[in-house]
């Protein structure tokens, strides 16, 4: 049984790791500061102080493609992914790892990425809801939802889906108390709850098909 | 059969009344200009002041009068059966649920016009405060911010615009918009901002105390309306006085906010004059029209869409703030996410006399509703509690006073519509549901049989109609006898066993009002050249699915296949203003407009002459031109 994505994302500290800091930070005056001990870049994060923010191009490999993609220190794989790549099925809902509308897959790992600092993700997988669909066919779990209407607006669906996801990658054939644990902390209002047990039923069945 | 004469003498002891704004702001006197002109709310008015009756209630008593009324069907009025069609009745996949499961559906805050600007908002930390100073020369000086504004700059007209005397932890004072959202986070908190803390009141029942804390300067009182909305039927304190006893109860709700999961947001968009805003929403045409007046620009030059909506519950069908400030850069587009939400805090009391047989026959309730007054209508739909038909009834002399909805401000968050749980009806439920549970314990009676013994089941008490099915004593009959009620009720105040967990039984009614069938119910229907079917209707589609549905009836009405119809929603210049998706109307009232567009369409398709051959040669089709019908149905409001 995995850990909730929500503590483990919660836990991730707001600061850079200095073993992260691979890339060389682009300060929007144009002069290039190394990222050093992390002070450099941590510095700015908590009072700016008319430091202009540093910026930084990074190596994202989302959906198996390898995207260069410059991300200020601040930026969160979640607004790295709709507004530098464009990948918009990801969504904004709470912004602190509460709702889970924002789960994406890191290294088979469905995690918040409204709580993952982009510049900290380079070298790992991440799979979002775009990554899917293979050829026109959806996913089991994406068809799952379809055919039992495991969503009504649809906003926390990308988040739902990739949980699923996650879990029946690691565990194809969970019980269904795996499944409500797993999924607890992926909110809907519209309350499609009984029908999205349904729809990861249905994956669950159709997994190796 | 009922005697139906007396739901004609019964309007008599009915009487509203209905207050006047207390210190309207601008924002209040234009939504009520606007409700004057759009949907006739003088009228409205005049009815609910018993002044008028309404067209359709005047027009059906004069039928009965003239034909005598129809014998009311009985039976389970609970079972309605519909024979499956050529679409309607079958099971049939959401059309947007593919997109939505692979992200491809775009909601409005996926929307990222080129050089869009990120807009954040200062927000006051205390729930009454004065500025006395705001210093944004540090933020106009952060690199990549494009603009600084404080409530010195924003229209003292706006509704939900910035304020120097914020009235809530979290009242907008300053706005900045810049390169990007971290940028215009930082800049935000460079603001410098001195607030001298004033007193406040947090609960409708202190704000409403001598001597509280009103909630901004200027008000002479904390209460909305004056007097309240009431509505009264029959003598109450005859009711009272005749009574064995009288039973009370009170309740406060927590405090209760909407939730959608989408976040409220909006992206202005300008081309010249011409704005575009993307806006999660319930209404395109409200908030336009409301955009429109705040901005003084001509609607042709306003036009509001919704891409995929991610719920609304209420909160987003009106105008906010955060629409005028994102639309405040003209030079550039601007986003404004994780906007205000509304919320808000109920409560109220009731009595309710008894008679020892069991019998009760007046009922006065007081519900007040807080938040920060502004209303955001005026009276709308409101109608005297659907309870009414359920309590107190049974009886020729039934009496019905109840006093409704004292509007209060306090310092909280705004408060708008709001669908949960049936809206002010959950609080009706719970005021009562609990008397009539109290009431019955207090003359010791079943209360499934307490209320047998007092529901209404022949005569709608509010329009004085007989109903042509109720289903109301069949209802509780059944679910008394799928719950085993018989066997489970031990009597009041009875318990098994004192071990272990202790476990109740109880009996409550819930009676749900879905469904508003009310105009305008407008759509445009275009049989294009080749068969398929364009609708389109400035109907939001907020998440139920509603695209779906009104595609069935469309393809059902017009027989061809659901996969050839498209609606065209959501946009407040590609269709006619439908009203906002709420009150669960998206069915029952649009759905009713395209049907009756579909109807019209397809008669004026049969009575023209079609070219030879069309069921055989697509080809010949083209030279057909599309037929266009809309229709505005003045269908009587049902329920």
């Amino acid at each position: 049984m995995a850990p909730s994505s929500a503590s483990r994302a919660g836990s991730a500290s707001p600061l850079l790791d200095d073993d992260d800091g691979a890339a060389t930070v682009v300060t929007t005056d144009g002069s290039d500061t190394p990222v050093g001990e992390g002070d450099a870049v941590t510095g700015v994060i908590g009072v700016p102080d008319n430091v202009p923010l540093p910026e930084a191009v990074v190596t994202l490999n989302v959906n198996g493609r390898d995207y260069r993609v410059n991300v200020t220190a601040n930026m969160s794989l979640l607004e790295a992914l709709r507004q530098r790549l464009g990948l918009t099925g990801s969504k904004l809902g709470c912004d602190r790892s509460e709702c889970s509308a924002c789960t994406v897959i890191v290294d088979g790992v469905a995690m918040n990425s409204c709580s993952l600092l982009a510049i900290r993700e380079q070298g790992k997988q991440i799979v979002t809801i775009e990554g899917l669909e293979r050829d026109g066919v959806l996913s089991p779990v994406q068809e799952g939802f379809v055919q039992h209407m495991g969503l009504q607006c649809g906003f926390c669906t990308p988040g739902q889906i990739m949980q699923a996801t996650a879990l029946l990658q690691q565990n194809p054939a969970p019980d269904e108390a795996q499944v409500r644990r797993a999924m607890s902390g992926n909110l809907c209002k519209c309350s499609a709850y009984p029908n999205i047990l349904s729809a990861i039923r249905y994956a669950s069945e159709h997994w190796n098909a | 059969m009922a005697d139906n004469t007396r739901s004609v003498n019964a309007a008599a002891g009915r009487r509203y009344v209905y207050g006047e704004l207390i210190n309207p702001g601008a924002d209040e006197i234009a939504h009520e200009r606007y409700s004057r002109q759009r949907q006739g709310i003088t009228q409205i008015e005049r009815v609910l002041r018993g002044e008028e009756v309404p067209r359709n209630v005047a027009a059906m008593r004069a039928a009965l009068k003239a034909g005598g009324a129809p014998e009311p069907r009985r039976g389970p009025g609970f079972q309605l059966r519909v024979e499956p069609g050529f679409v309607v009745g079958h099971d049939t996949i959401d059309m947007r649920a593919r997109d939505k499961v692979t992200g491809r559906a775009i909601y409005s805050a996926d929307v990222y016009p080129p050089g869009v600007l990120y807009t954040k908002v200062l927000r006051s930390p205390f729930p009454h405060a004065k500025v006395t100073s705001i210093d944004v020369s540090r933020a106009e000086a952060h690199p990549g911010v494009h603009a600084v504004i404080t409530y010195e700059d924003a229209p003292r007209s706006s509704r939900l615009a910035l304020t120097g005397e914020p009235a809530f932890a979290g009242d907008p004072v300053a706005a900045v918009a810049a390169e990007s959202e971290g940028i215009a986070e930082e800049a935000v908190n460079l603001i410098e901002v001195q607030y001298q803390e004033l007193p406040f009141v947090l609960s409708p029942q202190d704000a409403l105390r001598p001597g509280a804390p009103l909630v901004r300067s200027g008000l002479e009182t904390n209460a909305a309306r004056d007097p309240q909305f009431t509505y009264e039927r029959g003598d109450a304190a005859q009711g009272f006085a005749e009574a064995d006893l009288t039973v009370e109860v009170s309740v406060e709700t927590s405090y209760e906010q909407h939730v959608a999961m989408e976040p409220h947001n909006a992206v202005a968009v300008w081309d010249d004059d011409y704005l575009t805003l993307y806006t999660s929403n319930q209404w395109p045409h409200g908030i336009a029209n409301s955009v429109s007046g705040e901005l003084e620009m001509p609607l042709s030059k306003v036009r509001v869409l919704a891409g995929d909506t991610g719920g609304g519950w209420g909160d987003k069908t009106g105008r906010h703030g955060y629409h005028i400030g994102a639309a405040g850069e003209k030079d550039r587009a601007a986003r404004a996410l994780r906007a205000e939400p509304q919320g808000h805090l109920r409560g109220g009391g009731a009595q309710l006399p008894a008679f020892r047989d069991g019998a009760a026959r007046a009922q006065e309730r007081r519900q007040h509703h807080g938040a920060r007054g502004h209303l955001v209508r005026p009276v709308g739909r409101l109608r005297p509690a659907l309870q009414q038909r359920r309590l107190g009834g049974g009886d020729p002399d039934v009496q019905e006073p109840e006093r409704e909805r004292e509007r209060v401000q306090c310092h909280h968050e705004h408060c708008g519509h709001l669908a949960a749980a049936g809206g002010r009806g959950a609080l009706r439920e719970l005021l009562t549901e609990n008397l009539a549970n109290r009431a019955a314990e207090a003359v010791n009676l079943d209360p499934v049989e307490f209320r047998l013994r007092n529901i209404e089941t022949e005569l709608d008490q509010v329009d004085d109609l007989p109903y042509s099915s109720n289903g109301l004593r069949e209802s509780i009959e059944h679910g008394a006898e799928l719950f085993d009620w018989a066997n489970r009720w031990q009597g009041w105040q009875r318990q098994r066993s004192l071990d272990g967990p202790q476990r109740g039984v109880g009996m409550m009614c819930f009676e749900c009002n879905k469904g508003s069938a009310s105009p305008p119910m407008t759509a445009i229907v275009q049989i294009q050249a080749d068969d398929s079917v364009v609708v389109n209707t400035g109907a939001a589609d907020i998440g139920g699915g509603q695209r779906t549905t009104w595609s069935m009836i469309v393809a059902e009405t017009l027989g061809v296949p659901l996969d050839r119809v498209r609606i065209e929603a959501m946009d407040s210049h590609a269709g006619p203003d439908a009203l906002g998706i709420f009150g669960s109307r998206g069915t029952k009232s649009v759905g009713t407009g395209m049907l009756h567009a579909a109807m019209d369409a397809r008669a004026k398709l049969l009575q023209g002459s079609p070219p030879r051959g069309r069921r055989t040669s697509r080809t010949s089709t083209s030279a057909r031109a599309s037929f266009t019908a809309s229709a505005t149905p003045r269908t009587k409001s049902s329920r």
